[in-house]
């Protein structure tokens, strides 16, 4: 099957920093959300399918095509919303968009227009008077006015209020219905992905700790919470992320099923996992590697 | 010419309109203080052309926009092209204006200044071409490599070094008399090498600039320069992370 993304062993060195050979593949029409915790790589890797910065090794295929010999064919196709938004602060919303617009061939300015009324955006305001709300949904309209195949989102969601975070998570929903159009986009806020994303890609410290679909993941992760001699037993190999306490200890398992076959009758619980606390134990367990790499 | 360098070109000159009534209002003022003396005046117009056709790189990177459009449909081949475009755009534009403050400057004040007409002249705008490229060409493979201000300082130091030898080596190039400096200069030694070198350049400008072959040599080595300048800057761009 062809991806709309399709990534094989990505690595990026920079001073301090290292995305080890990462790999994974967005299928056509569907949303990924990219997490993990801050300085996981996340912003490096829409980045390097960007061509923003270059990549030390590895490959980058979108829609089959090479990121670097296709340069333009690929961008053309994508849309995208930078951590920052970059746009130059003293002209107004429209001229902003102008000069952006030139750059595409398939710019619909009918549409991007069409954008700017349900996104409440004053055309002819200075883009500097615009709240950094305002902002993200000027780069969302960017991305959105000239008819790409594949969204690219860095934490799109930030400095939006409750509504119109709603209301972009449906807009996501409702493009990828075409079947065309893909989506990844990274985000602090994984309540969000619960909502929308079809595939899950972590990150940690550079490494890919899993990309799979959403349900898989909540059906195989789940919180462990028993007493302390667990995690002596052979049942100990199946935690992740151990916290003690005095009265017990709290685990991640990657297993869920194996996890009941062994904790069965023995006092432990487990219970359903969300994406924020996927998110909080695999940052917990990068900081428990780096104490013990310390010592 | 591909589109998205034009797109690039464009949107450079879209960013500079705000400042263009400024710039041309100051360019006016600076020349006019220094019309009496025309290499000052030559160098002053040279020095403001390459600052109106650095702006556009300079808002870039005040709004931090260069990673914009690197995500654009546009290889940074494109985006170089489209910044030499527009640099060679604004280095058209400030010889015009620099002709037509002249002709004012001339018409109004050519008692004050009577080698004020020696500029209107090829030799005049190809004097004026040679500084305002040479420094343009110099700056953005800089600015590609570094970035804008880190390429502005580099840029400077190694103009600052490179004028001072290249001054130096001038001035042996030509009789000592050609460069001998009034009894009453007053300047400190490592000043006066480069002074002389100044007095040297000049000598050899007016005996030699309207030879044909030495017309053409400058020429071919201009274009030489263009293209060395655009393939390094094209090289450092493709290096570099933004």
């Amino acid at each position: 099957m062809e991806h709309a993304i399709e990534i094989q062993s990505l690595r990026k060195e920079y001073p301090g920093f290292t995305l080890k050979d990462v790999s994974f593949a967005l299928p056509h029409g569907a949303i990924m959300g990219l997490i993990g915790p801050n300085g996981a790589g996340k912003t490096t890797v829409i980045k390097l399918i960007l061509n923003i910065v270059r990549r030390t090794a590895g490959e980058v295929k979108v829609f089959g095509l090479d990121s670097i010999g296709d340069e333009e064919e690929v961008k053309s196709r994508t849309g995208f919303v930078l951590d920052e938004t970059p746009f130059y602060g003293y002209l107004k919303v429209k001229g902003a968009a102008s000069v952006i617009a030139r750059f595409y061939k398939t710019w619909d300015e009918a549409r991007f227009e069409k954008l700017c009324r349900e996104f409440d955006l004053p055309r002819r305001k200075r883009v500097n008077a615009l709240s950094r709300g305002m902002k993200m949904k000027l780069a969302l309209a960017v991305a959105l006015s000239h008819g790409a195949e594949l969204i690219l989102l860095d934490e799109p969601t930030s400095g939006l209020d409750p509504v119109f975070r709603r209301e972009l998570l449906e807009r996501l929903s409702g493009l990828i219905q075409d079947g065309r159009t893909s989506v990844l986009f990274s985000t602090h806020i994984t309540s969000d992905l619960e909502r929308v994303a079809d595939y899950i890609t972590c990150l940690r410290d550079g490494e890919l700790v899993f990309s799979a679909t959403r349900d898989e993941i909540l059906e195989n992760w789940a919180i462990v919470k028993g007493p302390p001699e667990l995690l002596d037993g052979e049942a100990g190999t199946l935690f992740r992320s151990v916290s003690r306490g005095p009265y017990g200890f709290t685990a991640l398992t990657a297993d869920k099923d194996k996890a009941e076959r062994f904790l069965a009758g023995q006092g432990a619980v487990i219970e359903r996992l969300r994406l924020d606390d996927l998110v909080f134990f695999l940052g917990q367990e990068g900081r428990q590697r780096e104490e013990a790499a310390r010592e | 010419m591909s589109r998205p360098a034009v797109a690039l070109f464009k949107k450079d000159m879209r960013i500079m309109r705000v400042l263009w009534a400024p710039m041309a209002f100051s360019y006016g003022v600076f020349l006019f203080m220094f019309m009496e003396n025309i290499w000052i005046y030559l160098a002053t117009a040279a020095c403001l052309t390459f600052v109106a056709a650095a702006t556009a790189p300079g808002i870039d990177d005040r709004y931090g926009t260069d990673p914009l459009f690197a995500a654009l449909p546009a290889t940074r081949r494109d985006l170089v092209k489209g910044r030499y475009l527009a640099w060679a755009a604004v280095t058209a534009a400030g010889l015009a204006l620099f002709l037509a403050y002249t002709v004012l400057l001339h018409a109004g004040f050519g008692e004050r200044s009577p080698r004020l007409g020696t500029l209107l002249s090829l030799k005049g705008a190809a004097a004026f071409l040679a500084g305002a490229l040479l420094t343009g060409l110099i700056f953005l493979p800089f600015h590609f490599r570094l970035g804008f201000w880190r390429g502005v300082w580099w840029f400077t130091g190694a103009g600052f070094v490179l004028s001072v030898a290249a001054l130096n080596a001038a001035a042996r190039l030509v009789p000592a008399e050609a460069c001998v400096l009034p009894p009453a200069s007053a300047l400190p030694r490592a000043f006066a090498s480069t002074a002389r070198g100044l007095r040297a350049l000049a000598w050899l400008i007016d005996r030699y600039a309207e030879r044909p072959s030495i017309v053409a040599a400058a020429a071919a080595g201009i274009a030489v320069l263009v293209c060395l300048s655009y393939r390094l800057s094209v090289r450092f761009y493709k290096k570099r992370d933004l």
